[in-house]
């Protein structure tokens, strides 16, 4: 037997099982804790003694994570058989808790996931503690699974049908009060009164004895009308399709198994959960999934360097340099999250107007309810508006958003040198400009790095960190360290044009403008990167970002990557003809009505018929083909230059940065699902069309090799 | 058992709900339904110190519906102070279930003489304001069944009742209630009522708002669905709008009625209410009609006139399907897809359009029903009085 629970008896013969697992912070499902949880049970099962049953964690403010993540891992990639086999395992272990020869309670204190929320399920009743750490919730279909342990059956019949679907198709968590509001939990208490209620509780169901019936009714079906199982679902499903497309199988097969299991005795509806669970696996989202859980995980761990001793440097105060959308944006973020910040800009209307930005961010959030006007306080109350650089004299970092031009950013990066620490870091926001060489013109640098923030600032989690040439692993570490402390996911790369994400988004955008040019219609361009996944297409995307901003960039990566990108006219004739986008109200298509809705406009297809290069018709498979390939290919050449580290930060850095699907699990795990010798040939019938189509020598050594950028366990 | 019998019965014009056009947008609620109870009281001639209760149908009742807003308006109207009033809610179903409420104390020789009617000002208190549902509630239900689009959906998918058939009745709906104004067939039951143009001016409004006679199917096919965007059917063409509006009758016992010398219009014969499932809460007239036929003992065919309220333009056609019913009887006046619908006041206004009906056309039996969200129907029976 393991040492993972402990059994104790306290007064009135009641039993206190203490999960507590040994040397790890948190309690997790592994088949050998269930193995032990399965002995335990069968000790318990003899114990006609007992008057009930109390199970809390050892662990303050965690009651159990879920499943342990090694198996997590490995079970990504199981065949169906296998993946049937792991419901079995849970569900016979809490088919037994549930029928324990006395009333059970369990006392939840902290985050309760997964495995852990669905044994709670099979005992008579829980109490939570209304500390803000308590969280129950069953979040298997965000890594592409179901609550496959008796979630689907269990929780709709503690809770009521409604509410279990929305918890467990979003896998949403509630805290204890509102665990308690939904029935989710008997009540909701301080964590030291927990023991005190449970047994006050285990009393109660002896004087009412409502416990042995309650157990037979849950058994039962749970008898909906026709009508309410047609309305219930079709509103369901209406509403999980309108938020994934059809794109994530979990939520829907999820739905499937309430759907067919409520109205059947609990042990039928816990054998149909096995198989919907089990038919998730013929899809690769689970893997796909489940691989990008490991690495959110992965980028938390990360410092961003490869020395584990460096260490971060403390940052108590940041300056931002520059009032505009990026700049605002920037100390918006630092000042939400408690860093002392200033906003410096020219003069007095541009910093207030920075401000003014600053705050429409916040009351935005409020409007959406996702923060109160306490968060605007005390957002105000760390932003500091300033006209005059020496404000920046405290300042640990000092990051820059100023015009995309580099001598201008040069000239005030000598006048920072006059105003900031000795130590201070200097970061830039640029999109476009090389940081080793602009750092030659920083005050230090060592201290001199990118930190690239996406629009809109606050709702973009990505940071690409740039590493100039002399940059410190200590400046690095800081900023990835700040990075996480505002909330953001910050991926290290090396300095090279268009960083990572501009340069591997540049060859699809390009391709778009080529196919216009060759006859494809600007709709069927769009349809066909939003039918593989992307939220918007490349031709909308022009428009939102901006025709001028994006043929300024292109220019910089055209020239730094002459001998893969064609040289497209079409952009520029649009700029010089004023129609610039969405915020001109013209760029590919118009902008029409009060909600500046988009539609076509035949004064674009006059200056299209300029550039126009052929007119054939093109497939939805050739025009993704077209699309996505050179995107691929130079993702792969930036790992074969060493700009990022690992797949998984191209992988990342793609799906933050322009919404690769995440369901594909990123564009390089996309390769290996597809087969680096399927691209290659795929690749190999554009090879005509230049030199973008050409498979760089990594991928052709992946192909003889068999070798995968995410290899399975 | 006494039978009580309505004297008259008159209304508001309906106003559309709109904080900037809404010609009552600057009219209250209390103000609105006095105006209505002194309107009444002056056309019938009835001494006011008789009257014993105002019936007041209302569904949000806060704000300026808040408290009892019968009681209040009761006041507003410079009643008696002896005149008690109650508000009353059953949803949409509130004013007519106060109309039958009225004719029970009748029967019970409880009080006599009253005013039934009802009030909704859903701009000033729009329809779900500050409400949340119960997590109690929904252990079966689903929260969708609070939103009735999705239940009127949910009839056009059940019934089989598709987007071409509820447009061509929507028009019906306008066409008809337009006509009905042309030939002055409202003169008799709206009372002027002050409101406000859309230049602002405050004159005499004597004409439902949200009656367009130009309105046609192919306009009505151009709206997007609003409740299911994705392969929905119900627009806001096909749909009753967001009203304000105000209506009241009078009721009393048939012998008081002879013994002050005041001409009845009609006698309420009888009336039910029942509940059905809330996901298809439209149907609810289908059992109500059913239920209040059977007490009475009469047939379909023994009624001359139907008023069905039009919540939505499907869910009046699923309760038509399934009575086997015709439309050449049914809210031959337009129905509140066009005419409107003030929830709180929507039950006396359809019983109120109803005894026009039958007066003008000298029709035997008339019934009056409603649908009523999270599920019910009410019906009310009545019989002309000669």
């Amino acid at each position: 037997m393991g040492n993972a629970f402990h059994l104790e008896e306290i007064e009135g013969q009641i039993a206190v099982l203490t999960f507590d697992l040994p040397d790890k912070k948190v309690n997790t499902f592994s088949k050998h804790v269930v193995e032990e949880l399965v002995e335990v049970v069968g000790e318990l099962e003899k114990r006609s003694d007992l008057r009930g049953l109390l199970i809390k964690s050892g662990k303050k403010g965690q009651f159990i994570a879920g499943a342990d993540l090694k198996e997590l891992g490995a079970l990504a990639y199981a065949t169906i058989e296998q993946a049937q086999g792991t419901g079995k395992q849970g569900h016979d272990l809490f088919n037994r808790i549930s029928a324990l020869p006395f009333p059970t309670v369990a006392l939840i204190d902290g985050n309760c996931m997964g495995g852990g929320t669905e044994m709670v399920l099979s005992m008579d009743y829980r109490i939570a503690s209304d500390s803000p750490k308590t969280k129950i919730a069953l979040p298997e279909v965000k890594i592409g699974l179901l609550p496959g342990w008796g979630g689907t059956q269990r929780m709709p019949r503690v809770i009521g049908v409604h509410h279990a679907i929305d918890l467990i198709c979003s896998g949403k968590a509630v805290g204890g009060r509102e665990a308690a509001d939904l029935g989710l939990v008997f009540d909701s208490v301080p964590a030291e009164r927990l023991v005190e209620e449970g047994c006050r509780l285990i009393e109660h169901a002896h004087e009412s004895g409502e416990w042995k019936p309650n157990r037979e009714k849950f058994k039962q079906p749970m008898g909906l009308s026709e009508d309410q199982m047609a309305f219930n679902f079709a509103i369901a499903e209406g509403g999980v399709y309108a938020s994934t497309k059809g794109n994530y199988p979990a939520p829907l097969a999820a739905l499937k198994a309430i759907k067919e299991g409520i109205n059947l005795p609990l042990e039928q509806g816990l054998e149909n959960e096995q198989k919907c669970f089990a038919a998730l696996f013929s899809s690769p989202t689970v893997a796909n999934l489940i691989g990008m859980f490991f690495i959110n995980n992965q980028l938390a761990a990360d410092s961003g360097v490869e020395d584990k001793s460096v260490k971060p440097m403390e940052v108590k105060s940041v300056g931002t340099l520059g009032g505009g959308q990026m700049g605002a944006g920037i100390a918006t973020s630092h000042a939400r999250s408690g860093i002392p910040t200033t906003l410096v800009d020219i003069n007095e209307e541009q910093v207030q107007a920075g401000m003014g930005r600053a705050m429409k961010v916040v009351s935005s959030r409020i409007k959406a309810g996702r923060a109160s006007h306490q968060d605007m306080e005390n957002m105000l109350c760390m932003l500091t508006p300033s006209t005059s650089t020496e404000s920046f004299k405290d300042a640990d970092v000092v990051v820059e958003a100023v015009t995309e031009n580099e001598e201008f950013k040069t000239k005030i990066y000598k006048q920072l040198g006059e105003v900031m620490k000795k130590d201070a870091i200097l970061a830039s926001n640029t999109s476009t400009i090389s940081i080793t060489r602009m750092a030659e013109s920083s005050p230090n640098p060592e201290k001199f790095i990118g930190m690239h923030f996406f629009f809109p600032v606050d709702r973009m989690q990505l940071v690409e960190v740039i590493r100039g040439e002399k940059t410190s692993d200590e400046t690095v570490a800081t900023i990835v360290a700040l990075s996480k402390r505002i909330r953001k996911t910050p991926i290290v790369v090396n300095d090279c044009a268009g960083f990572l994400v501009n340069r591997v988004l540049l060859p699809y955008m390009n391709e778009a403008l080529i196919l216009l040019q060759e006859g494809a219609s600007m709709d069927a361009i769009d349809k066909a990167c939003t039918k593989f996944g992307m939220p918007v297409g490349p031709i909308a995307l022009q428009d939102m970002v901006g025709l001028d901003t994006s043929c300024f960039a292109g220019q910089v990566l055209q020239k730094a990557y002459s001998d893969r990108t064609v040289k497209v006219t079409l952009l520029e004739e649009l700029v010089k003809a004023g129609r610039l986008g969405k915020k001109t109200g013209s760029g590919f298509r118009k902008y029409v009505g009060p909600k500046m809705k988009p539609a076509p406009d035949p004064d674009f297809d006059v200056i299209l018929e300029k550039c126009r290069t052929d007119k054939r018709e093109f497939s939805q498979e050739e025009l993704t083909d077209r699309l996505f390939l050179p995107m691929l290919l130079e993702a792969i050449t930036t790992l074969e230059d060493n700009i990022v580290r690992e797949p998984s930060h191209v992988d990342m850095g793609l799906i933050l940065g322009i919404g690769f699907p995440p369901f594909k699990g990123g564009i390089l795990r996309w390769c290996d699902t597809v087969g680096a010798s399927n691209i290659i040939e795929k690749a190999a019938q554009y090879e005509n069309l230049g030199k973008r189509y050409a498979a760089p020598e990594m991928l052709k050594s992946m192909a003889s090799s068999g070798k995968l950028f995410y290899p399975r366990p | 058992m006494r039978k009580a019998v309505v004297i008259d019965c008159l209304r508001t014009p309906i106003a559309k709900a709109h904080p900037t056009n809404g010609i009552f947008r600057h009219v209250r609620s209390e103000d609105l339904s006095a105006h209505v109870m002194n309107a009444l009281v002056d056309r019938t001639g009835v001494d006011p110190h008789i009257i014993e209760d105002v019936r007041w149908g209302c569904v949000m009742q806060q704000g300026e519906q808040g408290f009892d807003v019968a009681r209040v308006a009761a006041m507003v109207a410079d009643l008696p102070i002896e005149v008690a009033g109650v508000t009353i809610n059953r949803n949409c179903g509130s004013s007519l279930e106060a109309l039958n409420q009225c004719a029970m104390s009748v029967a019970a020789e409880l009080d006599d003489v009253q005013i039934a009617g009802g009030v909704e000002h859903m701009e000033h208190i729009p329809m779900s304001k500050g409400y949340s549902v119960a997590p109690s509630l929904l252990y079966k239900h689903s929260e969708a069944i609070m939103q009735i689009g999705l239940t009127a959906e949910y009839l056009s998918m059940k019934y089989q009742v598709g987007r071409q058939e509820q447009d061509e009745f929507a028009c019906r709906s306008h066409q008809l209630a337009a006509q009905a104004n042309e030939k002055g067939e409202f003169d008799n039951e709206i009372v002027p009522t002050w409101g406000h143009d859309d230049d602002g001016r405050k004159v005499l409004m004597t004409v439902d708002q949200c009656v367009r006679p130009d309105t046609t199917v192919e306009g009505l096919a151009a709206l997007r669905p609003v409740f299911n965007p994705a392969g929905g059917s119900v627009t806001a063409g096909n749909a009753s709008p967001l009203n304000a509006g105000a209506c009241a009758m009078l009721v009393m016992s048939e012998d008081k009625s002879k013994e002050l010398g005041l001409k009845p219009m009609a006698k309420i014969v009888s009336s039910a209410v029942i509940g059905v499932e809330p996901c298809e809460m439209g149907i609810g007239p289908v059992p109500a009609i059913k239920k209040v036929l059977k007490r009475t003992g009469l047939t379909l065919d023994d009624i001359g006139a139907f008023e069905l309220n039009e919540a939505f333009a499907v869910q009046a056609l699923s309760v038509m399907k399934c009575l086997g019913l015709g439309p050449e009887k049914v809210n031959t006046r337009g129905g509140s897809v066009a005419i409107g619908h003030p929830l709180g006041a929507s039950g006396s206004r359809i019983a109120t359009t109803l005894l026009h009906r039958m007066r003008d056309g000298g029709i035997k039996y008339g019934l009056a029903s409603m649908c009523i969200g999270q599920g019910q129907g009410i019906a009310t029976i009545f019989e002309l009085c000669d």
